[in-house]
């Protein structure tokens, strides 16, 4: 019994095979099938393209012949703060009575400034 | 067939793009033509804008320095000290000045305002406007003559000289705002009258007795005020060639005053047309 033991114990690490990898059998290598492109297919690719590109083409025409939208806030009132529900007469007619109402002759936009126009050091002789 | 394809569609997407590119030439053209008296009238606003600015600062400035000058008058004529004749002398300068300044900047205001008035007949925008242009360079060579002025003597000489050439400065105001008052009026009725022309297109499906005689009176009143607006042109124009325009000037509200009444009830009588419509 004591012949057999080996009291030796960095023997069996030494002699262990621990290292060594073991051998994995590949599978043959399976053949792939050539997957050729059918004619049909790239067909596909050139209408799907074609249509994509008449969509875009229609949506540019669309949004440059549809009118641009304003804020809502301007669409309302026009630069001089008439309302554009008006007709084109009525709003003509509107800035004519602006004109007129600033036309009044009662009022002096530029009257001559107030300025003393004797003003002088001593009295005159 | 792939490229006939990718041709046909780069073909579909420019031409369009092009073709809304080049829209009608007449309507671009009209169209830039708007632009540019909108632009051009933006460009009057905003440059009377700021010289409005600039003349309020301006006048301010002067009403202060008026009150030190008659402070420093009041000093130097009880006082009849040499240190109360420096101090008026320089405070005289100073106000001088001012009041040229303000002058010059008014003058301005009134120019600009005139090459922008619409409805004022060429020929007499720029005979006023040449006036204006003269009296501006007077105010600059006194402004010049004052600021080499150190002598209370030559003050006093640039005061006289100012206070004589005032009548002339009051009066080319006077002519200016006579024309841009009549102007107004004028470019308003150019306005209505345009707008009764078009009125009338509308109207043309229309027919009645009512209509017709609202037509009637509408041309009527219209008519009036062309032939008064005329009437009042040739007016203004001789006292301007003659350059006696006070008179004008003085009765410019009784003068106008009937053409606004009457410019008030052709709007009135539109109006009235256009709810018919």
């Amino acid at each position: 019994m004591t012949d057999t033991y080996n009291q030796n114990q960095t023997q069996f690490i030494v002699e262990e095979p621990l290292l060594e990898k073991p051998v994995v059998v590949q599978p043959p290598p399976e053949q792939k099938e050539e997957i050729k492109p059918s004619r049909f297919s790239k067909w596909k690719w050139l209408l799907v393209g074609g249509v994509a590109t008449l969509l875009i083409i229609a949506l540019i025409i669309v949004l440059r012949l549809s009118p641009t939208m304003d804020d809502p806030e301007e669409e309302e009132t026009s630069s001089n703060g008439i309302p554009s529900v008006l007709s084109p007469l009525e709003q003509r007619l509107e800035i004519a009575k602006q004109n007129l109402e600033q036309a009044n002759p009662t009022t002096q936009d530029l009257p001559f400034p107030p300025l003393d126009l004797k003003l002088r050091i001593d009295d005159a002789r | 067939m792939k490229y006939l394809l990718i041709l046909l569609s780069f073909t579909l997407l420019v031409l369009p793009t092009s073709c809304l590119a080049q829209e009608n030439p007449d309507e671009q053209n009209s169209q830039e033509q708007t632009e540019q008296v909108i632009l051009q009238k933006q460009r009057f606003d905003a440059e009377l804008v700021e010289l409005n600015n600039i003349y309020r600062g301006q006048l301010s400035e002067y009403r202060l320095a008026e009150k030190e000058f008659v402070i420093a008058r009041d000093q130097y004529r009880q006082l009849q000290t040499l240190a109360s004749i420096n101090e008026v002398t320089d405070v005289a300068s100073k106000v001088m000045k001012l009041r040229n300044q303000v002058l010059i900047t008014y003058f301005d205001l009134l120019r600009v305002s005139l090459i922008a008035a619409e409805g004022v007949e060429l020929s007499l925008k720029e005979l006023v406007l040449n006036r204006l242009e003269v009296q501006k360079n007077w105010l600059q060579t006194h402004q010049q003559a004052i600021s080499g002025a150190n002598d209370r003597e030559q003050l006093n000489q640039l005061s006289d000289a100012f206070t004589t050439q005032s009548l002339i400065l009051v009066d080319v105001a006077q002519q200016t705002i006579s024309l841009l008052s009549l102007g107004k009026l004028q470019n308003v009725l150019d306005q209505l009258t345009a707008i009764n022309q078009d009125l009338l297109k509308e109207e043309a499906s229309q027919s009645g007795i009512a209509l017709e005689r609202s037509v009637r009176e509408t041309e009527r009143i219209n008519q009036f005020l062309v032939d008064l607006l005329k009437a009042t042109w040739t007016s203004l124009e001789v006292d301007l060639r003659e350059e006696n325009s006070g008179s004008f000037y003085n009765n410019l509200s009784k003068t106008l005053n009937p053409i606004y009444a009457d410019l008030n009830k052709l709007v009135s009588f539109l109006q009235e047309r256009l709810r018919q419509l």
